[in-house]
C-alpha cells in the first residue's frame, strides 16, 4: 500500500493513499481469457463425448477466478484524498472519480486509532469532528496506518492529539515513519491523482 | 512521491493464540499452517506405506488383510499428493510469493484463509472413511470404476472429501494467480520474476485448467451409484475407459502440477549455492510453459495397454518423448549454471544436487515407460511404482525438503543445524534408493503393483526395499526434530542468511516480519 503527501498551494497538505496495486488491465484480460478459453475448451469437448457435468465445474471455476481478477484489480483504482488547509479538512473518497466527501473544521477535527473490540477486527483510523466519523485507509497495513495517523495528526494541529489517547494518540506513536512532501501542485481529479 | 516507510516489531494489538490461526489472513501465517499440515500429512502418509512396506517384507500375508492392504495403497497415494506435497507447495508460495514479488500479501487475503481450513476439514472426512463400515477406499487413487463403486459407506465422502480439497487447491491457485498478475513490486515485469513465481504461475494456470475435469469425473461416479446414470456403465450405454480417459487428462497434468513448483526451487537454490546466476533465465520459463502445454496431450500414455488405434499409441508415444526436450534444457540449464561455480555443499544444495539426479532417473525411467511396446510389459508393475517414486519422492519431495532447508532461516530467525541437516540428508538419500531403486528389478521381473502378497522370486529385493523403506521413515524424524530445535531457538540467521542468495525475500530481516512490504519495493 501507499501514501503521498504533497503541499498544495495554499500551503495546506493533501494526503493521497492508495492500494499497492498496479495491475496492466489488458494484461490480466489477456490471461484470463487464454485460461478461460482453455478451461471451457476442455469442458466442451468433454460435454461433446458425454462427459456435461465438467462444464458446470469450469463454468463455476472461472466465474471465481473472474471474480478474484475483477475485485484485486478494480481494487487498485481506490483512492482516498485528505486535504487539510484553510482551517479544514476535507476528505474524498472514490474509485477514479470522487463518491463521497467530507468537510471538518481544522481546529475541532481530531486523529483517532481505535482499537476494534474483537481482537482480529483492524484498527480503524478515524478522523472524528463535532459527532461526525470518517474512516480512512481501510486497505492500508497496520503501520503504515499508525504512521498516517501521526502525519496527520502534525498537520491538523493541537486537538488532533486529543481523540486517540486510548490507543495509540498520534503524536505518541513511535517517530520512524514520514511522509515525505513533494512541491507538487496537487490536481482536482480524483482520478488524475491516482494515476 | 514517497511512500511512508516500514516499522516493524510493533503488533500489539494483533490476534494471538487460537484466534491468530484461526482467523488470520496473514500470507505467513497461512503459509506456515499450510506447512505444517503437509508435514503431518507427509507422516501419516508415510505410516501408510510403513504399513504397505511391512507386509510386503516377505511373502505371504503378515500383518494386514488385503482388503485394508488396497485402502492403505489407495489412501497413501492420496494423502501425499492432495495431503503433503500440493499443500506444501501452497505453503511455501503463501510464505514466499509475496515476498518475492514485494506484495505486503496475498491478492485475497480471506479467501487464502479459508483454502487452508477447508484442508483439514477435507482430510478429516478422508481419513474417517478408513473407520466406516466397509473400511476406506481401495481401488487406487484413480478410483477406475467399476471398482470403485464397490466401496462401501465411505463413497459418497470420499468424493466430498476430494471436491472440498480440490475446491481449496483452485482457491489457492486462484490467489496465486492474482497475487503474481496484480502485485507485483512497481520494475517487477514477467520477465524480471524469479523462477519460483513464473512456475506457480504455470503451475496455478494448470490447476485451473484440469480441476473441473477430476471435479466433473468423480461426480459422474457419484451420479453413476446413486443416480441412475451409466456414465461409465456399459450396461447403460457408457464406457469404462472414458473415466480412464477423462481421469488421466486431469491425472498428468497433476503430476506436473505436484513438479513444475519443484523445478521454481531448485533453478532458485543451485545459483545461490553456485554463485552464479542462473544459466538460460528465459529458456527456464519456455520449457517450464513448453511442459504445461505438452502435459495435455500425454494423458493416454497412462493407459497404453486398455487397447487402442495404432495411430492413437503412436501419438501418444511420441508426444510423450517430446516432454524429455523441455526437461532436458532444465537439467542442463541447472549443470550449466553450477559450471565452474564457487559451490558449497549446504543441506539445501545437497538436496537440490540429489534432486537433479534422482530426478532425471525418475524421468529416464519414465521414458522408458513412454515407449508403447515396452510399456506392454512395465505396466501395472513395480518398475510404474519406482518409476513414479523417483519422480516424486527424490523430486517434489527432495525439492520441499531443499526450500525448507533454504527459507528456514527466513521464516524462524534462526539458523538450522547443519550438522542434523547433513544427516538427515545423506540417510535420507541413501535410504530412498534402497527403497525405490530395486523396485525397477522387481518390474522388470514382473512383480505386479498394488499387491499383498507375491511369488518368492521377488523375495530379496522385497525385503531390502522394505528395509529402505523404514530407513526413510525414521530418517525423517530427524527432520522433524531438527525443526522443532530450530524454530525454538538457534544462531540467529541474517537478512541474508545465504552468502549467495539474490531476490526481494532477502532484503527483509529474518524472521520476515509480520507485515512486509508495506511500501513497495522499487526492483530495477
Amino acid at each position: 500500500m501507499s501514501t503521498r503527501s504533497i503541499t498544495e498551494s495554499d500551503n495546506g497538505r493533501c494526503f493521497v493513499l492508495a492500494p499497492n496495486l498496479a495491475p496492466d488491465w489488458g494484461q490480466t484480460m489477456r490471461i484470463f481469457v487464454g485460461i478461460s478459453v482453455v478451461c471451457l475448451g476442455i469442458a466442451l469437448v468433454c460435454t461433446w463425448f458425454g462427459f456435461w457435468p465438467v462444464l458446470p465445474f469450469a463454468g463455476i471455476e472461472l466465474t471465481a477466478l473472474g471474480i478474484a481478477l475483477y475485485v484485486s484489480a478494480r481494487r487498485s483504482l481506490d483512492r482516498e484524498v485528505v486535504h487539510v488547509g484553510n482551517g479544514r479538512v476535507r476528505i474524498e473518497k472514490g474509485r477514479g472519480r470522487v463518491e463521497q466527501s467530507w468537510e471538518l473544521e481544522q481546529a475541532w477535527t481530531e486523529v483517532v486509532l481505535r482499537q476494534m473490540p474483537r481482537r482480529w477486527e483492524e484498527t480503524q483510523l478515524v478522523l472524528r469532528s463535532r459527532g461526525q466519523e470518517v474512516i480512512l485507509g481501510g486497505f492500508l497495513e497496520l503501520e503504515e496506518r499508525r504512521s498516517l495517523a501521526r502525519e496527520l495528526g502534525r498537520c491538523i494541529g493541537p486537538m488532533a492529539r486529543c481523540g486517540s489517547g486510548r490507543a495509540a494518540p498520534a503524536a505518541s506513536v513511535p517517530a520512524t515513519t514520514a511522509a515525505t512532501v513533494t512541491p507538487t501542485r496537487a490536481s482536482h481529479s480524483l482520478g488524475e491523482r491516482a494515476g | 512521491m514517497t511512500a511512508t516507510t516500514h516499522e516493524a516489531g510493533h503488533h500489539a494489538d494483533e490476534p494471538t493464540g487460537l484466534t491468530r490461526w484461526l482467523v488470520t489472513t496473514n500470507h505467513k501465517d497461512i503459509g506456515s499452517m499450510y506447512l505444517l499440515f503437509s508435514l503431518a500429512m507427509f507422516l501419516v502418509g508415510g505410516a501408510m506405506a510403513l504399513v504397505i512396506r511391512a507386509e510386503l517384507f516377505q511373502p505371504g500375508l503378515q500383518l494386514v488383510d488385503p482388503y485394508f492392504f488396497n485402502q492403505m495403497t489407495t489412501m497413501h497415494a492420496l494423502v501425499m499428493i492432495f495431503g503433503a506435497v500440493m499443500p506444501a507447495f501452497t505453503g511455501l508460495a503463501n510464505w514466499m510469493i509475496p515476498l518475492m514479488v514485494g506484495a505486503p500479501d496475498m491478492a485475497l487475503p480471506r479467501m487464502n484463509n479459508w483454502s487452508f481450513w477447508l484442508l483439514p476439514f477435507g482430510f478429516a472426512i478422508l481419513l474417517s472413511t478408513l473407520f466406516m463400515p466397509g473400511g476406506g477406499p481401495a481401488g487406487g487413487w484413480t478410483m477406475y470404476p467399476p471398482l470403485m463403486l464397490q466401496t462401501g459407506t465411505a463413497f459418497p465422502f470420499v468424493i466430498f472429501a476430494i471436491h472440498v480439497l480440490g475446491i481449496s487447491s483452485i482457491m489457492g491457485s486462484i490467489n496465486v494467480v492474482a497475487t503474481i498478475l496484480n502485485m507485483r513490486a512497481p520494475g517487477m515485469t514477467l520477465m524480471k520474476m524469479p523462477l519460483f513465481v513464473w512456475t506457480w504461475l504455470i503451475t496455478a494456470y494448470l490447476m485451473i485448467a484440469v480441476m473441473p475435469v477430476l471435479a466433473g469425473a468423480i461426480t459422474m461416479l457419484l451420479t453413476d451409484q446413486y443416480f441412475g446414470t451409466t456414465f461409465f456403465s456399459a450396461a447403460g450405454g457408457g464406457d469404462p475407459v472414458l473415466y480412464q480417459h477423462i481421469f488421466w487428462f486431469f491425472g498428468h497434468p497433476e503430476v506436473y502440477i505436484l513438479i513444475l513448483p519443484a523445478f521454481g526451487i531448485i533453478s532458485t537454490i543451485i545459483p545461490a549455492f553456485a554463485r552464479k546466476p542462473l544459466f538460460g533465465y528465459s529458456s527456464m520459463v519456455y520449457a517450464t510453459a513448453s511442459i504445461a502445454f505438452l502435459s495435455f496431450i500425454v494423458w493416454a500414455h497412462h493407459m497404453f495397454t486398455v487397447g487402442m488405434p495404432l495411430a492413437g499409441q503412436l501419438f501418444f508415444m511420441y508426444s510423450t518423448m517430446l516432454i524429455a526436450v523441455p526437461t532436458g534444457v532444465k537439467v542442463f540449464n541447472w549443470v550449466a549454471t553450477m559450471w565452474r561455480g564457487a559451490m558449497t555443499f549446504e543441506t539445501p544444495m545437497l538436496f537440490a544436487l540429489a534432486f537433479v539426479f534422482l530426478f532425471t532417473i525418475g524421468g529416464f525411467s519414465g521414458l522408458m515407460l513412454a515407449i508403447a511396446p515396452a510399456d506392454f510389459q512395465y505396466h501395472d508393475t513395480y518398475f510404474v511404482v519406482a518409476h513414479f517414486h523417483y519422480v516424486l519422492v527424490t523430486g517434489a519431495v527432495f525439492a520441499i525438503l531443499a526450500a525448507a532447508y533454504y527459507w528456514l532461516p527466513k521464516w524462524t530467525g534462526h539458523m538450522y543445524s547443519e550438522r542434523l541437516g547433513q544427516w538427515h540428508f545423506w540417510l535420507s538419500v541413501i535410504f530412498v534408493n534402497v527403497l525405490f531403486f530395486p523396485q525397477h528389478f522387481l518390474g522388470l521381473a514382473g512383480m505386479p503393483r498394488r499387491i499383498p502378497d507375491y511369488s518368492v522370486q521377488f523375495a530379496d529385493w522385497n525385503m531390502i526395499s522394505s528395509i529402505g523403506g523404514f530407513g526413510f521413515g525414521f530418517a525423517q524424524l530427524l527432520f522433524v526434530w531438527l525443526l522443532f530445535k530450530c524454530i525454538r531457538g538457534g544462531e540467529k540467521a541474517e537478512a541474508r542468511a545465504w552468502e549467495g542468495a539474490e531476490g526481494l525475500e532477502w532484503e527483509v530481516p529474518s524472521p520476515a516480519p509480520h507485515h512486509t512490504f508495506d511500501t513497495p519495493p522499487v526492483v530495477r
